[in-house]
């Protein structure tokens, strides 16, 4: 049994509790205690049913397994095997396809909203370019005029 | 190949009080207590080909039951209003927590409780199991510094709270 050790001296000896007397007192009230009664049965019942369950889903696989593998089966045992495995897989097939479905359609939908945004921008960009030309142009003439210059039309 | 039925049964019955004082004493709790104690002998079945000796198995549970324990507390700790109801329900079903006021055992547990986590740890290994600093560090994996820290800081609160609450420990001054 180790002793207790020192791992810190108090502050103030005389209005702190004594150390050693504080460690015997911790050793003594952690005593270890006992485990609540029918503890280890109801962990080996926990073990036996935890056994119990591996083995019937390994049971369950490998029979499937070997029967689909097989051809000389009897087409009942086929069918039973068919119908008990793939309920819980197919499930998860359809919910992955539906996920992988929704996905596209979004990454779809998304493209096609940036492709909407950047044609309006760049139509904005265009009017605009086109009413600063126009402006230019106008201004221009409006000077040539004052200047005397005619131009046709 | 996993450990036998009646090597499993053999070993519970030598290690279950150590697992589920541990597990008590760091979760806080008689439920969680067990049902973390559940857990790690499951693990143990389950592990056991690769654990070769009693010493070994020891170490082994010391340390999945400080984890798992710690894990329970920490999920515990994330409901505070469940726990409370669960740790006041637990006080007043328990007639081990329902020892008189003036046993000295029982108001440093309650004290043990309120400490933080790491602190707790350290001190439950220290005075329930007997490790020693490096043992102890060797368990949680951390430094030994870490854990001689641990300990000085568990001690040092423990004293103050036990300076305020057990009047009865405080040395009159001279």
């Amino acid at each position: 049994m180790n002793q207790p050790e020192e791992f810190n001296q108090p502050e103030e000896p005389l209005a702190e509790l004594e150390q050693k007397e504080l460690e015997r007192e911790l050793m003594q009230a952690l005593r270890p205690v006992a485990a609540p009664e029918g503890f280890a049965q109801r962990t080996l019942a926990r073990v036996l049913e935890s056994n119990s369950e591996s083995k019937s889903e390994s049971n369950s696989e490998s029979n499937s397994e070997s029967k689909s593998e097989s051809k000389s089966e009897s087409a009942p045992a086929r069918f039973r095997v068919i119908a008990m495995r793939p309920r819980p897989r197919l499930w998860a097939s359809a919910a992955i396809a539906a996920a992988l479905l929704a996905g596209v359609f979004i990454v779809e939908q998304t493209h096609l909203r940036r492709q909407r945004e950047e044609a309006e921008l760049a139509q904005q960009q265009f009017e605009a370019a086109l009413r600063i030309t126009g402006e230019t142009l106008e201004q221009t003439r409006r000077q040539l005029q004052q200047a005397g210059v005619q131009l046709g039309n | 190949m996993p450990i036998g039925n009646d090597e499993f049964r053999r070993l519970i019955e030598t290690h279950q009080r150590m697992v589920f004082s541990l597990a008590l004493r760091i979760a806080g709790e008689r439920p969680t207590a067990e049902e973390v104690s559940q857990d790690v002998f499951l693990e143990l079945h389950r592990s056991g080909e690769r654990l070769v000796s009693e010493d070994h198995i020891r170490f082994w549970l010391r340390r999945v039951t400080v984890h798992r324990a710690t894990d329970a507390l920490r999920r515990r700790a994330l409901r505070p209003e469940a726990a409370a109801e669960e740790w006041i329900d637990d006080r007043h079903s328990d007639p081990g927590w329902q020892r008189a006021a003036s046993d000295v055992g029982a108001r440093l547990e309650d004290l043990l409780r309120a400490l933080p986590e790491p602190l707790r740890v350290a001190i439950v290994l220290r005075y329930q199991e007997e490790m020693l600093p490096d043992e102890i560090a060797l368990l949680l994996g951390q430094p030994v510094a870490t854990v001689k820290s641990h300990l000085q800081r568990g001690l040092k609160l423990l004293r103050r709270k036990a300076a305020i609450t057990m009047k009865e420990y405080v040395r009159e001054p001279a």
